[in-house]
């Protein structure tokens, strides 16, 4: 069952990530480059990282994905269509594209071959401390984050 | 640490944060939001004052002892009066319930650095103390405060960025957080020694020690003087009672290492801050740079840790200090509203126009000063007594002849009070109910005078800690 959802997730990725760079609306290709992030923390998570998978999804798919949509809002979308394809820029990209694609492929060969330990890196190793050793630091940490709140909010409105 | 003790510390942090959110919904006038969190306050107080009692909870991050009793007792009363003086001063403006919150959720994280019983604990302890006051230097809104705000964000963040640093350090050297991690390893190590020089670094941002100094005349200048109140008196004396934890753990070892040290930053910290305090000519100014003269003072302490008296001594002076100064800020606060008084020129005549307050200003310079009966003088003369027992009767001669200097701009402030004509001819702020504000300040001196003659609880709270740590 593992596997199935494993290879379902990978495929997904792949796919979504192949529409978010060839679809010609910028915005659909944004919301395709979310959807690969979020499949490839779920690619994580059937693999046994669960921690990972959290952190893909948060820091992928929360952070840059918005940061992404936010910078293409101050563009002017309408002349991305009209842009012509410039062959050095096609080349340039390709090439990196290639050598990136080349490294990854034999460093998951060696990797492949050289064994994997499990159990690391696992939800519990960072729960365990954080929400039982560490919890009474962990809960003045929420206070800091509440007064960091009502300051940004205090030091914002206060230009009115 | 003590489960009441805790629940001091929640009361004081829920009643800030709710602050601004009543004041949302029921639009709450400066009596009212003073009332609300006068309350939380007292029961804070009351569950600090209760804390030998009941059981013990996380002992191995907070610790409840005789000492964050007594210094968290009265850092609640110090913090309590300068809300009541902010509520007074800045009534009017919109945002005085955030002011107030962020100056309750400091002092809840005054109340845990004192008690702070390893490095994880401290750094988030004092950055739960610290980050409240960025809020709050920048609350006046003009360029002064934003050039003040601006630079106490970076120094302060420096400042956790070497302890945290450090912290990192000695866990990636030893595996342990605990204080005496600190101290087993620092010979053994070079990294751990390193580790030690970060830790200590961002102490010394924290207390304006000597090579770390420059923000805080800059800051405590800038700023309302309501705040600087807070920063002086509250934020240092907790950092003070931090440090000691930190450093007493590590007697046996670095006794004989580091007295040296301790001693010429102590006497450096001492003669920089008198000597540029009596360059100035405002005020504000001159009682910041004493501030840096006081945190000379108490490392004399710290340089004598070769013996008990130290410990009292360190006690003493932060009881002392976090009344002093916290009540000379606020009535500099209280006559810079009511007057418009900044500089010494200002400050001509005013023990004519403000009897009781030039009065009140008047004790608090003079134990600033170390004039009996006030504790300012009981606390230097532990401190100098401990460092003449430990054997640097040459740093206790610096530290008096640093006495005598500072006599000279505490004087000169009541001579400009008492004996010169006056200059200002109306005051800016006239408000009727003016004498009410005299009664925070009154309780500070009284509180200031009773520590000068009874001193036996700091004394006996001492004690019990010089005993814990193995004297």
């Amino acid at each position: 069952m593992r596997e199935v959802f494993f290879y379902l997730f990978a495929f997904l990725s792949v796919a979504f990530a192949v529409i978010s760079v060839t679809h010609k609306n910028v915005i659909k290709g944004g919301v395709s480059l979310l959807a690969s992030f979020v499949s490839l923390g779920a690619v994580y998570f059937t693999a046994g990282a669960e921690f990972i998978g959290i952190v893909q999804v948060i820091v992928y798919g929360g952070a840059i994905v918005v940061l992404y949509l936010f910078a293409l809002m101050t563009m002017d979308l309408k002349s991305f269509g009209k842009e012509p394809l410039r062959t050095l820029s096609v080349a340039v990209g390709g090439a990196i594209s290639l050598i990136l694609f080349a490294s990854i492929l034999y460093a998951g060969y060696k990797f492949y071959s050289s064994g994997i330990t499990a159990g690391i890196s696992g939800a519990e190793e960072i729960a365990l401390p954080l929400f039982y050793r560490f919890l009474l630091p962990f809960e003045v940490v929420s206070v800091l984050l509440l007064v960091a709140t009502v300051g940004a909010v205090a030091v914002g409105r206060r230009e009115e | 640490m003590n489960i009441n003790y805790l629940a001091a510390t929640m009361v004081l942090a829920l009643t800030g944060a709710f602050l601004p959110v009543i004041n949302r919904l029921f639009r709450i006038s400066g009596i009212q939001g003073a009332l609300i969190s006068s309350i939380g306050y007292v029961v804070s107080l009351f569950l600090v004052l209760i804390s030998d009692k009941g059981k013990h909870v996380l002992e191995v991050f907070y610790t409840t002892d005789p000492v964050s009793i007594l210094l968290g007792a009265l850092i609640l009363i110090a913090s309590w009066m300068v809300m009541l003086v902010i509520y007074w001063i800045t009534e009017k403006d919109k945002f005085v319930n955030e002011l107030i919150s962020a100056l309750m959720i400091s002092t809840a994280g005054a109340l845990l650095l004192i008690s702070a019983n390893n490095f994880v604990s401290l750094a988030i302890a004092m950055e739960l103390m610290t980050m409240p006051t960025y809020l709050m230097v920048l609350f006046a809104f003009d360029d002064k405060s934003f050039e003040a705000g601006v630079k106490y964000f970076f120094n302060g963040a420096l400042a956790v960025g070497f302890m945290l640093f450090g912290i990192s350090l000695l866990y990636g050297m030893t595996g342990s957080f605990e204080f005496s991690a600190l101290v087993k390893n620092l010979f053994i190590d070079p990294l751990v020694a390193l580790a030690a020089v970060f830790i200590f670094a961002g102490f010394g941002f924290k207390i304006t020690a000597f090579p770390f100094h420059f923000w805080g005349p800059d800051v405590y200048d800038g700023t309302c003087p309501g705040v600087a109140a807070l920063l002086t008196g509250i934020s240092k004396s907790a950092a003070f009672i931090g440090l000691m934890r930190v450093v007493y753990e590590a007697i046996p070892v670095i006794a004989g290492h580091f007295t040296l040290i301790l001693a010429i930053i102590a006497a450096l910290t001492m003669t920089v801050g008198n000597l540029l305090a009596l360059a100035q000519r405002r005020v504000s100014r001159i009682l910041a740079y004493s501030s840096v003269a006081h945190a000379g003072y108490t490392l004399v302490a710290f340089a004598a840790l070769s013996v008990p008296l130290s410990v009292t001594g360190i006690i003493y002076h932060s009881v002392a200090y976090v009344f002093m100064k916290t009540a000379a800020f606020l009535c500099f606060a209280v006559f810079l509203f009511v007057w418009g008084a900044r500089t010494m020129d200002d400050y001509k005549g005013l023990g004519r126009r403000e009897p009781l307050l030039a009065a009140l200003f008047l004790i608090f310079l003079l134990s600033l000063a170390g004039v009996p009966p006030m504790a300012g003088f009981i606390s230097k003369v532990f401190v100098f007594t401990a460092a003449v027992d430990a054997g640097m009767t040459w740093l206790a001669l610096v530290g008096l002849l640093n006495s005598a200097f500072s006599v000279a701009y505490y004087i000169w402030i009541a001579k400009q009070m008492y004996l010169e004509e006056p200059t200002l001819e109306k005051p800016i702020n006239d408000s009727p109910n003016k004498n009410w504000i005299l009664l925070p300040l009154a309780v500070m001196a009284i509180l200031l005078i009773v520590f000068g003659i009874w001193v036996n609880p700091v004394v006996d709270a001492s004690a019990v800690y010089a005993a814990k740590v193995g004297f």
